[in-house]
């Protein structure tokens, strides 16, 4: 039944993407693969077009060849001038609002009637051209981040009263109803296990990579994902209920893209543009009553008035923060590091306190072998590592992972395995065909290995060091070892926090994880404050109140994503947080570096510095311009060159900040 | 009279020869609105044909004016680049238009979907009850497409809203084939004209148009021969049309 209904619309996918990304053309699952491509940052390409176009309109001018300038300007205006038109219209008419992007238009287009197209032109392209840049680095941040949809499940595998397993909608999962989660699956709604068993995976959640067992009787959380076994639960609550949805209702929030400086200039911009507009045509309908000025010629109040709106207009005031916020933008992803938005510099240049969550943060997440030693029998320990990460290649789990890994890197011999058996909860065991020789391995826990083996070991003292997991091992029921394994910090981790208390910020571990191993991973780092066992719900209270001062909050898992919501500014590492961190979080780390904070905080500070600098130019500009265009003390030209001069300086100004 | 094949399938699976032939009906299919919606080479051909009748035309209609050769030439030019870039604007219009109202479609219906369930539900049954599905089979089918969000607003897209749900070209591929289709017209147009007798050049474009609709219904499978006899006739009525107004003109005006 399925089969035939994907077939029928197999052409026509990624519905969910194409909203997600607020119905982008280059993700419409309507277009072709092709047309997807073209339609990529399409505005950027049609603005790079239109500059190509605009420098040969200026070097046919240049050398006198006037004949083609017409045409191309026409082109210009076609290209970029369109969708400038378009949106001053729609705030005119449907949103019934004047602000400084209508008059920046209207002032384009008057260009033209006062026998200046070209110079119009160029106020387009450079309009354009930081418009689609804007948009090029937030499509980039948004298309980054995975969807929080795809960590929650949509479906469940409901048990109907025949017994069959029926594919359900969630919304339409009632409280009472049985779902069985498979391998691989996600538990999709709370409920209690009525029967199998399972090992589950709450890293994600809780930052825990160890799993944890889950059987008969017990809850069933959503959110967990099976990596062994099977649970059949009977649901206790409805989806919208669930841990897990409840989970993401904290973290669900709306950034405002736009810096602060941006914001202002919202605020005033429709007062600003507003009078302008009257004190153009104030010139052009009463000067020559007041001043006998003529209507039309060089010297008419047209002229005079169509000047004053161009030497008005606020390009370079409106080019002026996006151009410096872009750049730095797209210098911060050369350092791997995307930012969702500008105000995210404005943010963090006046943090004071950073905060740091422990496991896949200021660690690398995973279990990485710290030793592998024989405990007693004969069989050399090379080999018998050997033998252990041969059997555990059978095995889903993130301790198997850890050694195999560690397997490869000391360049043992892999042997085929058979009669393997994996006892959820315990371990793993089975037979290694060594040669013509049988050797029986088991691998597991240290109750698992005195059941397999009663009595053994019993002279062996196990001592468990903080933060450490082990592994027993028997080859052949006579040899014994054991596998310690343990989440090892970052190497950048010192350097980037030593860099920070530098720059005078308070740094502090907040984790989840018990205390003595928290406390060994601040005394690592040279973090001197540090909070321990706290639960998803204290975390956000310590977040809220540390926000007053201004907060960084670094994080990656689920557990974390309500304090990267509640914090100043939200970073999370890239490769290894949970999809509902990185949909939350201000910045990823697209490399997981530690030491990109600090050059964050650094950037930041350059980039404030570079918005006034351009914003003081700007202005400067306009008042320069305007009061001799309005007594007719400047030419035309001269009042174009000025405006037109100040916005290619405070672009170019601005474009200093892509350099990381 | 179609001949039944034995092997309906030619060796391939049901799934298989199912794949191919929504591939080929993708290609050949048309939105209601116009040529220009079509894929690219449709686009290109299209512009082809229609400007070799409007540079005939024009053509006919300023040899008799006192033009030197050369002048006459860069007019029709000039003209013909004029044509060629609103031919490559307007086929992007069009597509930009079809695409805006899928795109809104899409949106309002999965708007629905996700505010209204039950009816959905409602309206799944109703669809699929005219199909002949009844009772738990009914039930099934509706149970396993309400599963799917992806899935259930694709069905909702074309059972309801009668869409059809193909991958279309950009419409700026559309727009470059059809400034291309022009362009390469104007040019063979000029060739033929300015090579040509008056009296042979009519026929000449008029074939031309014939040979354009032939290869156009050989891409779609249809009947060569008919294609080509009726554009090469309409194309032929169409400049005679011409002709015999043009002709009433000067006579009115002598006179």
């Amino acid at each position: 039944m399925n089969g035939i209904y994907s077939l029928l619309t197999k052409r026509v996918r990624g519905f969910r993407r194409f909203f997600e990304m607020g119905q982008d053309e280059s993700v419409s699952p309507f277009l072709s693969e092709e047309g997807r491509k073209l339609s990529k940052y399409l505005s950027l390409k049609i603005s790079c077009l239109s500059a190509c176009l605009l420098v040969v309109a200026f070097l046919c001018r240049y050398f006198q060849c006037e004949i083609p300038v017409p045409f191309l300007t026409a082109l210009i205006f076609l290209f970029v001038g369109s969708p400038a038109l378009i949106a001053a219209l729609q705030d005119i008419f449907l949103k019934k609002d004047m602000n400084i992007d209508v008059l920046m238009t209207v002032a384009a287009f008057g260009s033209v009637a006062i026998g200046y197209p070209l110079e119009g032109a160029l106020l387009l392209v450079l309009f354009e051209l930081s418009q689609s840049l804007e948009e090029m680095v937030t499509f980039r941040a948004k298309s980054s981040i995975v969807s929080l949809g795809e960590l929650n499940p949509e479906k469940a595998l409901c048990v109907d009263k025949n017994g069959d397993l029926v594919e359900r909608a969630l919304e339409d999962v009632t409280v009472g109803q049985e779902v069985v989660v498979r391998s691989g699956e996600v538990v999709p709604i709370d409920g209690v296990i009525i029967s199998g068993e399972a090992t589950c995976s709450l890293a994600h959640m809780t930052g825990e990579s160890r799993p944890i067992l889950f059987s008969v009787g017990g809850e069933a959380v959503s959110g967990a994902r099976v990596i062994e076994g099977y649970l059949h639960v009977k649901t206790t609550v409805m989806a919208e209920q669930s841990t897990l949805a409840k989970l993401i209702q904290l973290i669900t929030r709306v950034h405002t893209s736009k810096p602060r400086l941006s914001q202002v200039f919202d605020r005033y911009g429709k007062n600003y543009a507003m009078t302008i507009i009257f004190l153009s045509l104030g010139i052009l309908l009463f000067f020559p009553f007041f001043f006998g000025l003529p209507f039309a010629g060089e010297l008419g109040s047209f002229k005079r008035a169509m000047t004053f709106l161009v030497t008005a207009s606020p390009c370079a005031l409106v080019l002026a923060v996006p151009i410096s916020y872009v750049s730095a933008l797209g210098a911060a992803l050369k350092k791997g590091a995307i930012l969702k938005g500008g105000i995210v510099f404005d943010q963090i240049v006046d943090c004071k306190v950073i905060a740091f969550d422990k496991t896949g943060t200021l660690t690398y997440g995973s279990l990485e072998v710290v030793e592998f030693v024989r405990l007693a029998g004969s069989e050399e320990e090379h080999r018998a590592l050997g033998y252990v990460a041969s059997l555990e290649q059978y095995a889903v789990h993130p301790l198997a992972k850890a050694i195999i890994g560690y397997a490869k890197g000391s360049d043992v011999a892999f042997s085929p395995c058979q009669s393997v058996v994996v006892e959820l909860g315990k371990g793993i065991r089975g037979e290694i065909v060594d040669g013509n020789t049988r050797v029986s391995v088991v691998v597991g826990t240290f109750a698992y290995l005195q059941e397999m083996y009663p009595g053994c070991m019993r002279e062996v003292k196990i001592v468990t060091l903080p933060g450490e997991s082990e592994l027993f091992i028997a080859i052949d029921g006579t040899s014994f070892y054991v596998c310690r394994l343990r989440d090892t910090v970052r190497q950048e981790g010192k350097r980037a926090v030593l860099e920070l208390q530098k720059m005078q910020k308070r740094v502090i571990l907040i984790s989840g994880d018990r205390e003595e191993q928290v406390e060994k991973v601040a005394w690592q780092l040279g973090i001197s404050e540090a909070i321990s066992e706290a639960s998803p719900q204290e975390k956000l209270e310590k977040v809220s109140s540390l926000s007053k001062e201004g907060l960084v909050m670094v994080g990656d898992g689920l557990n974390d994503a309500p304090a990267l919501a509640e914090a100043t500014v939200g970073i999370s590492m890239g490769s290894v947080a949970s999809a509902s961190a990185r949909e939350v979080s201000d910045v990823i780390l697209l490399h997981d570096t530690l030491y990109t904070i600090p050059w964050l905080f650094g950037k930041s500070k350059e980039t404030r510095w570079v918005v006034r600098q351009n914003v003081t130019l700007a202005l400067l500009a306009i008042v320069a311009g305007t009061i001799p265009a309005l007594f007719g003390l400047i030419p035309v030209w001269g009042a174009v060159c000025l405006h037109e001069g100040s916005t290619l300086l405070v672009g170019l100004n601005g474009l200093r900040l892509l350099k990381p | 009279m179609v001949e039944m094949k034995k092997d309906h399938f030619a060796g391939k699976t049901a799934r298989e020869h199912l794949d191919e032939m929504q591939s080929k009906m993708a290609l050949f299919s048309s939105e209601g609105h116009g040529v220009e919606a079509r894929a690219r080479t449709v686009s290109f051909l299209d512009a082809f044909r229609d400007t070799i009748l409007v540079m005939g035309t024009l053509y006919f209609l300023l040899i008799v004016q006192p033009f030197s050769v050369v002048h006459l030439f860069f007019c029709l030019l000039s003209f013909g680049l004029c044509w060629s870039l609103w031919r490559g604007a307007r086929a992007a219009l069009y597509s930009w238009s079809h695409l805006e109202r899928v795109h809104r479609l899409a949106y309002e219906e999965r708007c629905e979907i996700d505010t209204n369930r039950e009816q959905e539900r409602e309206e799944l049954k109703v669809l699929y009850g005219a199909k002949g599905f009844s009772g738990e089979l009914l039930d099934r089918v509706v149970d396993v497409l309400m599963a799917d969000r992806e899935r259930l607003l694709s069905v909702m897209l074309e059972e309801e809203m009668g869409l059809q749900l193909k991958l279309v070209d950009h419409p700026l591929h559309n727009a470059v084939s059809a400034f291309l289709g022009a362009l390469g017209s104007l040019l063979l147009s000029l060739c033929v004209l300015f090579c040509v007798p008056t009296t042979v050049g009519w026929v000449l474009m008029s074939l031309l148009i014939g040979l354009v609709s032939m290869y156009l219904a050989h891409l779609e499978q249809n009947s060569k021969i008919k294609a080509f006899v009726w554009s090469t006739l309409a194309s032929v009525a169409a400049f005679q049309a011409f002709f015999v107004l043009f002709e009433l003109l000067k006579v009115r005006m002598a006179s």
